[in-house]
Order: C-alpha cells, then sequence, then structure tokens
C-alpha cells in the first residue's frame, strides 16, 4: 500500500488491518504519534490524514491506502518552527511533552480550519486530548494566540494572563 | 505487525452483502473505533475482514417524512441530525472518534456502547440487515433477537418517520472520552404520542411503556417520571449502581419530557 | 540577576513540539525483542503448577522468565534503608494481587510474546481475598503478606506501628470543654501518565547492561535492578531521560528490572511497554487512607490535643509504604498546631495492587481529612472557620509533631490570601497576624512548651 507521509511517498509492507499508529512508528520510524492508550482515548496519536486529525491508533492500514499523512515532524521543523509550534513554546504549552505531538496536530488542524481564539471552540476542539501537566490553561492560551495571529517569540516564555510571575525572590516581571 | 487477515474493499452494498455473508465468515470493518485497537492488542481474531468505506453505505435521505441513514454513516453527519438522534450522536466520543465510528458500528457494539439504540428505539426505528438466509427488516428489539452483531450478519442501514419533536438528555461526565450512564430519549410522533426510551436504566436500551401509559391518559410529566421506574431493570456496573440508577432515571425522564414539551 | 523572574524558554520546549523529543517507546535497536508479561488473573491465588515448555517451543520466541531466573527472587524497594524485602520480582507460589506478573517472554513481536503468554500452563487455587483494611486484624482474615503478616510490624525494629506521642495527651482531654471526632477515607487514584510503563535493555559486549529507563527515581531503580540480578552497581547503566508524565507512579521500578533480567537471558535487547490495561489495573496508584481523628478543643477555639489513628492500605507488599506513614504521621497536624498527641499509624496489607508515591506522598488525603475536621470543629464551636484556622495556624518556632521547629511556615498568609480571593471578611486583628513566633494573646499557656528553640532542621 502507499502512503505518502510528511510529502514523502511511501510503500508500506505492513499487513492491512495494521493501525497507522503501528505504521508509522513500527515500520517507518516515524516516532511522533504516541501509543498512549492504542484505544482512541488518550490524542497522543493524533495525525492529519488528507489534512483531517485522525487518530492514528483506531486507523486501519488499508482504509487510508493512498492518503497523504502528516505527523508533527511534517509540520515544522527546529529551524522553520510553524505558528502553533511557536505559540506551543512561546506559551510554556508543553510539559512533559508527551501529549504535545497530538495536540500540535489537532491544534493546527483547528487553526488551518479558520478557528477563532475562542476558549470553548478550542476546548471542543482539543476535547480529544489529555493532558496530565499542564491543567490545560497553557495550550488554550497557546492555540488561542496561534489562531488570533499573535506575534510570538520563541526566546522568551509568555507572561501569565495577569501579566505577572511572581518569582520566590518576590522579583515580578 | 498483527495478523495479516486479508481486508477485502466491496464497491457497493451487494458486494459488501456478498462478501459478509459467504463462509467462512468475515469481520466487519466499519469506522474501525472498535475493531481496531481491539486486534492491535491481541483482543480479536480476524481472519478474514470486510471494510465498507467504499461501499457507498453512508448515504443520509429523507423523502416521504421518512429518513434512512446508512449503517457506515460517520457519527460526525448523524450528529445534523434532529433530536433524539443528533444530540445522542454528539454525545459519543471527541472529534476524531466521531469522523470515523459509524452508526452501524454503535448500533452493533455491546453496553455500556451503543448509545444510539435509546434514540432509535423511542423513534419505532426500522432496521435492515443482510445473513445467509437474505435480508430482513425489524425493530432494534427484532434485530436483538434475531441474535443482534454476530458474524455473518451485515446492517445495511436505518430508517424513521421524522418526528414532530425530539428530546434527549444523557447523564455522563463532562469528558468525551466518558461513557455514558444513562439516557432518556423521548420523540411525539404525527398523531401526539408520546414515545420514551432510556439506555442505561436495564441492560440494555428499553422502551419505558409505563410512563408512556400515563402521558397518554392525560397524566403530568411527574406522574410519567415517577411511572418510568416500572420498566426499568437497574443494574450495577463500574459506571454507576443499580441505586443510583433506580434513583435518577425519573430525573431524566422528567428532563427530556420538558425539554420535549410533553 | 539573569534567571529569577526571566521568561526563560524551555531547553527541551523545540524538541516537544517538533516531535523531536525522544521517549523511551522510541528507541530503536537493531535485533531488539518485545516483551509481554502474563499476569495473575485472581486477586489472591495459590499457585499449583506453572509449566512454560509449549510457550518456549514457539516460533519467535526468545525467552520466557519465572521465579526460577530471578538471582534474587524477593526484595524490597526500601531495603537499601533496612526495611525488609517482601515482594517477589515474579509470584512463585502465590499470587496476592490481580495483575501481579508470574512471567514474562521476551519474543520477535509483541503480538508473539503475549501469544506465548496465552500458552503457558498455570494453576491456581483461589484463596479469600482481603480488600477492607479494617478487617486485616480479625483474627480469620486471609494473610496476605509473607514477611510481614496483614501489617508492617518492624518499625524500630519491633514496633508493629508508626507512633507519635507528643505533650500530655491525657491532661489535654480532660481540659477539654468540646470533644470532636471523625473518620475519613480516601479512595485509591492512579496517576495516568500518559507514557505508560516502558523499558528497553541492552545487553552490551563487554557483559554490561544498558538500561533506558522511564523513572522517576534513577538511584532506587538502580538499587533495585541490581539487587534483585545480584549485579555490582559498576555493571548496569541507566539512561534516563525525558519521562512521559510521572506524577509518582514512576518511583516504582516497574518495568526496569524484569526487562534487564530478558535481555541478560537473551542476549538481545528487549523492549517492554505496558498496556493502557496494564497501567491502570497493574501499575502501583496512590493508595487510601482510613483516617480517625478526635479533637480536644477549648471553648475559645484552641486545639488542645489531638489523637489520631491512620490504616494505610499498602496492597500487596510494602513499596514505600513504610516512608509513606512515617511522612504521614509527621504531617498529621497540618498546617496548624496542636501541643499534646497521640498518633498511631499502621501499613497494612490487602490483595490490592501495591500502592505507591502521588503528589504529597502521604499527605493529600491527610489534608483532605484534617481540612473537612478544621470546618467541623469550627462550625461545632460556633467560630468562624478563618479565625479558627488563624488561630491554630502554625508560627514560627512552633513545633511540629516530630519536634522540629517550623522556620517559614506560611499558613497565616495563605490563609489571608485565600480570605482576600474568595471575598471573606477578616477582622483587623487576623488581618494583621504575621507568621512571626507566638506572643500575647496567641501564646497561651498550654502553647508555651511546645515552642522550639529556632535553628530549624
Amino acid at each position: 500500500m502507499e502512503l505518502t507521509v510528511n510529502s514523502v511517498s511511501c510503500t508500506v509492507q505492513s499487513p492491512p488491518l495494521t493501525s497507522l499508529l503501528n505504521v508509522l512508528r513500527e515500520e517507518l520510524d516515524i516516532t511522533s504519534p504516541k501509543a498512549g492508550c492504542e484505544s482512541g482515548g488518550c490524542g497522543a496519536c493524533t495525525v492529519l490524514v488528507d489534512g483531517q486529525p485522525r487518530r492514528s491508533c483506531l486507523t486501519a492500514l488499508c482504509t487510508v491506502d493512498g492518503a497523504a499523512v502528516v505527523t508533527v515532524e511534517g509540520l515544522g521543523t527546529p529551524e522553520d518552527l510553524s505558528r502553533v509550534q511557536q505559540a506551543f513554546i512561546h506559551h510554556y504549552a508543553a510539559q512533559c511533552g508527551f501529549c504535545s505531538d497530538g495536540m500540535v496536530v489537532a491544534a493546527t488542524a483547528y487553526v488551518n480550519a479558520g478557528g477563532s481564539d475562542d476558549t470553548d471552540a478550542i476546548r471542543e476542539a482539543l476535547a480529544g486530548h489529555f493532558c496530565r501537566c499542564t491543567g490545560y490553561v497553557k495550550i488554550l492560551e497557546a492555540v488561542a494566540a496561534a489562531a488570533r495571529g499573535d506575534e510570538l517569540d520563541i526566546d522568551s516564555t509568555a507572561s501569565s494572563a495577569n501579566n505577572t510571575y511572581v518569582t520566590i525572590a518576590g522579583a515580578e516581571s | 505487525m498483527t495478523s495479516t487477515a486479508a481486508v477485502s474493499m466491496p464497491s457497493s452494498e451487494a458486494e459488501a452483502v456478498a462478501a459478509v455473508t459467504e463462509q467462512p465468515f468475515a469481520t466487519v470493518l466499519a469506522g474501525g473505533t472498535l475493531l481496531v485497537p481491539q486486534h492491535t492488542l491481541g483482543q480479536v481474531a480476524v481472519e478474514r475482514a470486510v471494510w465498507l468505506g467504499r461501499a457507498e453505505m453512508d448515504g443520509i435521505s429523507r423523502s416521504n417524512g421518512r429518513m434512512t441513514v446508512g449503517a457506515a454513516a460517520p457519527l460526525a453527519a448523524c450528529t445534523r441530525l434532529d433530536a433524539p438522534v443528533g444530540p445522542c450522536a454528539a454525545n459519543i466520543g471527541d472529534n476524531e472518534v466521531k469522523a470515523q465510528a459509524t452508526i452501524g458500528g454503535n448500533i452493533c457494539s455491546p453496553a455500556p456502547y451503543g448509545d444510539l439504540r435509546g434514540p432509535l428505539l423511542a423513534l419505532g426505528a426500522v432496521l435492515r440487515w443482510a445473513d445467509p438466509d437474505g435480508t430482513h427488516t425489524g425493530g432494534i428489539a427484532d434485530f436483538a433477537a434475531s441474535g443482534g452483531a454476530r458474524p455473518g450478519m451485515l446492517l445495511l442501514d436505518v430508517a424513521f418517520a421524522v418526528p414532530e419533536a425530539g428530546s434527549f438528555v444523557a447523564l455522563r461526565r463532562h469528558h468525551t472520552q466518558s461513557l455514558t450512564a444513562m439516557s432518556v430519549s423521548a420523540v411525539r410522533g404525527a398523531d401526539g404520542a408520546v414515545t420514551i426510551a432510556a439506555t442505561g436504566a436495564a441492560p440494555d436500551a428499553c422502551r419505558l411503556h409505563a410512563a408512556e401509559a400515563v402521558l397518554a391518559g392525560g397524566g403530568s410529566i411527574a406522574d410519567a417520571a415517577a411511572a418510568s421506574v416500572s420498566d426499568a431493570d437497574p443494574y450495577d456496573d463500574a459506571l454507576a449502581s443499580a441505586a443510583y440508577r433506580s434513583r435518577v432515571l425519573p430525573v431524566y425522564v422528567g428532563r427530556a419530557l420538558e425539554q420535549l414539551g410533553a | 540577576m539573569k534567571v529569577v523572574g526571566a521568561r526563560l524558554p524551555r531547553y527541551d520546549g523545540v524538541g516537544h513540539v517538533t516531535g523531536r523529543t525522544t521517549y523511551v517507546d522510541d528507541v530503536r535497536l537493531p535485533g531488539m525483542l518485545h516483551a509481554a508479561a502474563l499476569r495473575s488473573p485472581h486477586h489472591h491465588a495459590r499457585i499449583t503448577h506453572l509449566d512454560t515448555s509449549a510457550a518456549e517451543a514457539m516460533a519467535g520466541v526468545h525467552a520466557v522468565i519465572t521465579h526460577a531466573d530471578v538471582p534474587l527472587l524477593v526484595y524490597g524497594h526500601l531495603s537499601g534503608g533496612g526495611i525488609p524485602g517482601d515482594e517477589p520480582l515474579l509470584a512463585k507460589d502465590h499470587a496476592r494481587y490481580r495483575g501481579q506478573p508470574i512471567a514474562l517472554v521476551a519474543a520477535d513481536t509483541v503480538d508473539i510474546a503475549r501469544a506465548a503468554c496465552a500458552a503457558i500452563d498455570v494453576g491456581y487455587e483461589e484463596l479469600p481475598a482481603l480488600f477492607d483494611v479494617r478487617l486485616a486484624f480479625d483474627d480469620d482474615a486471609p494473610v496476605v503478606n509473607d514477611a510481614f503478616g496483614n501489617w508492617y510490624d518492624q518499625y524500630e525494629g519491633n514496633l508493629d506501628v508508626r507512633q507519635i506521642r507528643k505533650g500530655d495527651i491525657e491532661a489535654a482531654f480532660d481540659a477539654a470543654d468540646l470533644i470532636v471526632s471523625g473518620v475519613y477515607r480516601t479512595q485509591s487514584q492512579e496517576q495516568v501518565p500518559l507514557e505508560t510503563q516502558v523499558c528497553v535493555a541492552v545487553p552490551e559486549p563487554d557483559g554490561r547492561l544498558t538500561i533506558h529507563t522511564c523513572t522517576q527515581a534513577m538511584y532506587f531503580s538502580l538499587g533495585v535492578v541490581c539487587s534483585h540480578l545480584q549485579l555490582p552497581m559498576s555493571q548496569v547503566k541507566m539512561v534516563g531521560g525525558t519521562v512521559g508524565g510521572g506524577f509518582g507512579g514512576k518511583v516504582d521500578t516497574a518495568s526496569d528490572t524484569l526487562t534487564a533480567l530478558a535481555a541478560q537471558k537473551t542476549e538481545r535487547p528487549v523492549k517492554w511497554r505496558w498496556t493502557r490495561e496494564e497501567e491502570m489495573l497493574a501499575s502501583g496508584n496512590r493508595g487510601p487512607w482510613h483516617m480517625e481523628i478526635i479533637d480536644a478543643v477549648s471553648r475559645d477555639g484552641w486545639i488542645l490535643g489531638r489523637k489520631m489513628l491512620t490504616i494505610h492500605d499498602a496492597g500487596a507488599y510494602g513499596r514505600f509504604s513504610v516512608y509513606g506513614v512515617t511522612k504521614h504521621s509527621f504531617h498529621h497536624t497540618g498546617a496548624y498546631t496542636i501541643p499534646n498527641l497521640h498518633f498511631d499509624g499502621y501499613v497494612v496489607f490487602t490483595n490490592r495492587i501495591p500502592t505507591t508515591a502521588m503528589r504529597g506522598y502521604g499527605i493529600t488525603g491527610l489534608s483532605t481529612a484534617i481540612e473537612v475536621h478544621a470546618e467541623r470543629v469550627a462550625r461545632e464551636l460556633g467560630m468562624d472557620p478563618y479565625e479558627f484556622r488563624l488561630k491554630n495556624a502554625n508560627r514560627v518556632n512552633d513545633t511540629s509533631p516530630n519536634r522540629i521547629p517550623y522556620e517559614d511556615p506560611s499558613t497565616v498568609e495563605v490563609l489571608q490570601s485565600l480570605a482576600s480571593a474568595t471575598g471573606s471578611e477578616l477582622s483587623d486583628d487576623l488581618r494583621a497576624m504575621t507568621r512571626d513566633q507566638r506572643s500575647a494573646d496567641m501564646l497561651p499557656d498550654h502553647l508555651a512548651a511546645q515552642i522550639g528553640s529556632g535553628g530549624g532542621h
């Protein structure tokens, strides 16, 4: 079967019922989609299939023969980060990082579809994505910033909502 | 990785029926949201599978006041239908799951999945399915009595009269991945009669005849709600205890009927 | 200052958002095998026989590891600290909890490994299981733990209970105007890291082992692995990296030891990644706590004394629970100063998953009990809960249950901020209160003797 993964054409040998997650991770060694639950429950394996976010662990290879698949590696590189990737760095939205691959992919689909910075709309779009570290606030801020087209600076993190960080030394910034 | 099962990809309903009903029986792959993870984790053995994605079984059409939904229609498309089906479909899974999961797969999934059996029971929906003996039609209960989801059976579509009004309420946690512990669907037909069905009140979806009778006799919503427990067969599972189910059923029946404007 | 107060980017941020960060499951090595575990389907059972020959004969299976392969079968996570070992790496004669590993298979693929697990012939004789800590002390209770029985009995060498005794508890209760008691029970909780337990172990040409580990506790794990395998620490290289979430659950050495043993036995790299179901059902979780509190209180709102009984559900084996209950005992007055104490804490074993750390080990459930109890005492006194809390709040040089003077207690400021944030009015006196050492009205006679001399820990 044929797949175009991150703009590269691939002929894959895995059996047709193999999950797209296992095709990507185990046959093609593309490790950004994570096997968090392998049951569609956590969102960490999310990739774009023909532009739409899909759970790669729920997707049998035979159902995406000929499709264009994009993982987070295909969205941007360290030298050329996408807007959503920049926003995740600037807004401190990745903590342990294990959910970030799927989260960035789903957020990219949301922004590409013209999604707004409305918090409820972002929550709805990312509803299937678990993050156990951040409490989601930073993720919502990052996606909103990307949706608005905020100017982003990956060399510093964003200030928090009330615009102050109180540090242990009592200094504010 | 996993089994090397062959997958056939029929390009019409007739081809799909032939592929599913021939011996040895094949496993049906629709959206894959249940089958693929079970297969990956080695929980099901699949010798041969039939994928419905190219069989043109995903249509949704309306004619003469009846809605017909192909078994392979994704839940995302079903969310656009009127209550009770639309809100019930919207209540299942997150966006990515809804884009992939199908109405047929949902109907064929065992409890605590299979939420749509509730609304479809309330609507008096007619299912059409094929097996080695031919094509059959019947309601949700008839389908279950015929053996329900089983090897060699292919659910084809589901049809129902568009109701005058419908409502759907569900008991579950806020998160999209949470399973629904209980739901109540209410429908007012063209003749004005109200039908009510629940999931989570009994081991499978059930009609609430006693509550319907109270309404038909001119009784109040409160009286109908109170009567609903007589049709329940509450049970314990990880989502809710039998006692809790008994306690909340009238509350949800009341809410569904208020939403309906009964 | 260049760092404090600066908005620095995460050093690993770019890697996290571009898929470049390498987690243990992303480690790829030529010839790597995959592992799967046979786990007990029973909460409590005697293992009557175990025959792995059919699994070993399967094509693609490279090793089937059982208790007989483990150089030191029984060890404990705190054995390095002198606590006797109680947990077999693989179940031998008994399975003490559902999900306990009995055998590990290393095979060409994870599917083959799972199929081989299913082919292992194992016989069980089910035994009555103990789930309720309150029944553990009964004469006819099922016996859970081979080393300790149903509760840990070697505190300070020979005590079966973690005790705190401070001040004169009987005098405090004699002087009380009011006695308020309550029982509080918290449930178990899985940490649910998005990355399940996972390990890649690699046999090196020089005979050493390299272990790619997801542990939160590198040197604990090194000690546990080397003890079970009876290797000097110089023979094992632990490679940490980015942990995909732990929240306490990866303090346990859950997968490293068996994966290392499989790599030794097969002389091939081996990966063992738990499924989500295994993570939920068999990895250490936050344990349940049973807490009984009885406070002696004066009419004007002082807590004169506290009697407390804690029964901690350790699950089937001790792991870190002995430490957890000790930490719990040191904190059993919470943010409040109580001069007279009588605390008894038991580590009780049940046929449940061994419990472990999670975000405030031993403390989180305790805080719930203490704060709910404080609210109840204030209500019974007819006193404003903020006033009650602030009056008893820890101050500089008040002493903890284990007699450590507090150097920088923040309770006063936290309560004042909480009142302000929730729009609760405080009196001028309470608003002006500081953490400074007690004096005048805030230093009644009964609190004088407990004041420490400063200098801290």
